[in-house]
């Protein structure tokens, strides 16, 4: 299977001119991600989650290092290619859902569609139908559940069929309950639908979804476990080991 | 996408409404200044070379009221909205796509307060021109739109509008997805320095100066309009900027109780947002209270000093048209006041009420939040009046020194009264509005 996503030597250095000190929000960061994977990326506050996802969105530049998105490099994009480069190869999740509020929940599932010149009709509700959500296209994001809102932003994030699905805590201002069900309908989207995902977490139940799920800490990558044919029991427990070791060491 | 985005618009309406509120009322009033001195029986009345001079300054201070009522008020409605125009950028959204959407929306708003606002002016124009023909003491005037007032409006506007969407939606393209998606939450950050202080006081300095030295002459002293508001504005912004800075760090260190610690981080946390409007605030009331102080002691000058009938008549009609220029930029001034601080209130109510809820679960009583807010709206309100006393003092005294000859002690000190009474009522209007605001805002963001 070939790799959707390649990481090459990424590092960011915040500060470091006029004597400050420099902080290194990531060294020497490489991975690579295949086509159809989920990965889940684990580490402490301040390792440099948020960095390498924004750095991943084009929100961000790296100081050194390359990144390839289905072969395509983010260097050398202006403004506008970044832009039409986001709209057709990204989708993004948000802790806090992100929806406009203006916005219907099928508007806002509408709207990567329609930044890129496409027909929305059909696709929405499509979209809307495999997250269970189609009976609330019509209400407005104040009208929805937590729940609700993130499946529409899951629906935002896949409606436009991207590269690569970017989850920023997905899970991290939902009940358990609706934590789990938007799990559940991440891992049924990555099996059926073969969307590739990279989800920021530390919540090891979240990870655990993930078919890998990789650890960084003070900026660099510390390990990795692969789900392989573990049972999700397993495979959490084995998490868990490998935080308290992170933690500890 | 067209289709979205006009629902957008409307759905945003809440948001345009102030907006589109101030554009009208700056297009309604350009428009009737116009038409009232462009009226062509006005013109060949006989009037002193003075009246028609002072209709010229008076237009002159509508187009300033309208030019800042218009770009203040876009720019504002913009930056509320910096989240949501980051979350599209973020989408996919191009810079020129976004640009290309500020364009759109600000122009079709421009049209409809052009529509609203002429419509608006026809209705007042022919309100004032029955008024000023009592006050000049001729006959009623008919009410007659000049096409040249017309043409002039449109003409402002129409380039007004145009060169500010061009900006505003330049200025929204500078700005990262990343810069704009946090606006509302990074703190605004200004240090102390001694350099600004003194570019500060400086810029005041000369300000004071030549008001008080250049205005005896009067084609200098009208050039040197400008340049006094100007430098006065840059002074007392820097001096604000800083005082506020100097306080809230010494106020902070200490944190003597929780009402100070909450106060000061949060003014510090808004610290250029909170400058900005005071700045504004103290300028548009200085305003006030000089065109206020100068009317009302002009008109008790010229009552005691006429001499003749004839000569009585003539400065009469002066003083009336004085009284209607000064008292129609004064009402702006003041409006433009109160519009400020209620677009500055009210746009900070959903992050307050998030902010008061966390407060109240840890324990914070309802009290509590009441004297919180007080503090904050009294420093709002009072701190701009107290620098705008000054402000007009300097001017009143300008007044005294030069315009008035041969400095009659009656006259000088009429003047100074009458500045007296507009300080108190302007005082007096300000406690009722902060009391109010404070009130209305209180029973809002506390409801839940």
């Amino acid at each position: 299977m070939n790799d959707i996503l390649q990481i090459k030597h990424l590092s960011k250095t915040y500060g470091g001119t006029g004597g400050a000190a420099a902080t290194h929000a990531l060294d020497d960061v490489s991975f690579a991600v295949r086509c159809g994977e989920f990965v889940s990326v684990m580490g402490p506050s301040g390792s440099g989650k948020t960095t390498l996802l924004n750095i991943l969105a084009g929100l961000d530049t790296p100081t050194h290092g390359e990144i390839l998105l289905d072969g395509q490099s983010y260097a050398g994009l202006d403004g506008e290619q970044l832009a039409a480069f986001r709209r057709s190869q990204l989708g993004f999740i948000f802790q806090d859902y992100n929806l406009l509020d203006t916005l219907t929940l099928g508007e806002n599932v509408a709207l990567p569609l329609l930044l890129d010149k496409r027909d929305p009709a059909l696709r929405v509700q499509q979209t809307l139908a495999l997250l269970g959500i189609e009976t609330l296209a019509d209400r407005f994001p104040y009208q929805a559940s937590g729940g609700q809102q993130q499946r529409a932003a899951v629906a935002r994030a896949i409606v436009h069929d991207p590269s690569l699905v970017l989850a920023d805590e997905p899970t991290g201002n939902l009940d358990s309950a609706s934590a789990k069900l938007l799990l559940q309908q991440f891992a049924v989207l990555n099996q059926q639908m073969r969307v590739t995902i990279l989800m920021v977490t530390h919540d090891p139940q979240a990870a655990s979804y993930a078919d890998r799920v990789i650890f960084i800490k003070d900026g660099q990558l510390s390990t990795m476990l692969e789900r392989g044919l573990q049972p999700s029991r397993a495979f959490f427990t084995s998490i868990l080991d490998t935080l308290s070791t992170l933690e500890e060491g | 996408m067209l289709s979205l985005l006009l629902r957008n618009i409307y759905r945003n309406r809440r948001r345009y409404i102030g907006y589109l509120l101030a554009s009208t009322i700056a297009v309604a009033t350009f428009f009737t200044f116009g038409f009232v001195a462009s009226h062509p029986d006005l013109s060949r009345a006989d009037l002193p070379d003075v009246v028609l001079q002072l209709l010229l300054i008076g237009q002159i201070g509508v187009a300033l009221f309208a030019l800042f009522f218009v770009v203040f008020f876009h720019r504002f409605l913009l930056r509320l909205r910096g989240n949501e125009f980051g979350l599209l950028l973020t989408l996919g959204m191009s810079p020129r796509q976004l640009a290309a959407m500020i364009w759109i929306e600000s122009l079709t708003l421009a049209a409809l307060a052009v529509v609203l606002g002429v419509l608006l002016s026809l209705a007042a124009t022919s309100g004032l021109i029955f008024g000023l023909s009592r006050l000049l003491g001729i006959p009623p005037l008919p009410v007659v739109f000049a096409p040249s007032a017309l043409i002039a409006g449109c003409g402002f506007f129409g380039l007004l509008f145009v060169v500010d969407a061009a900006l505003s939606a330049r200025w929204m393209r500078s700005y990262t997805p990343k810069q704009l998606l946090v606006t509302t939450r990074v703190r605004q950050s200004a240090s102390l320095s001694l350099p600004s202080i003194i570019v500060g006081l400086g810029c005041l300095g000369v300000a004071y100066t030549l008001a008080l030295v250049v205005s005896a002459n009067a084609v200098l002293g009208t050039a040197s309009m400008l340049p006094i508001v100007v430098l006065c504005a840059v002074g007392t912004y820097v001096l604000f900027s800083q005082t506020l800075v100097l306080i809230l760090t010494r106020l902070r260190r200490r944190a003597a109780s929780w009402l100070a610690l909450l106060i000061t981080s949060r003014l510090a946390h808004r610290v250029l947002d909170y400058a900005r409007i005071l700045t504004v605030v103290t300028l548009l009331s200085a305003g006030v209270l000089t065109l206020m102080g100068v009317m009302i002691g002009s008109l008790a000058y010229i009552r005691q000093t006429a001499t003749s009938a004839a000569e009585y008549q003539e400065l009469v009609q002066i003083v009336a048209v004085a009284l209607f220029v000064s008292f129609f930029l004064s009402s702006l001034c003041f409006i433009a006041a109160a519009s400020t601080l209620y677009v500055k209130v009210f746009t900070q109510i959903d992050e307050d009420r998030r902010q008061f809820a966390q407060l109240r679960r840890i324990g914070l009583s309802r009290r509590g939040l009441h004297l919180l807010l007080l503090g904050e709206f009294a420093l709002l309100f009072f701190a701009p009046v107290l620098i705008a006393i000054l402000h007009s003092a300097v001017a009143i005294g300008e007044v005294t020194l030069h315009i008035i000859p041969d400095a009659a002690t009656a006259a000088i000190s009429g003047t100074w009264l009458a500045y007296a009474v507009v300080v108190a009522g302007y005082l007096a209007i300000f406690t009722l509005g902060c009391g109010v605001t404070w009130r209305q805002y209180t029973r809002l963001a506390l409801r839940h």
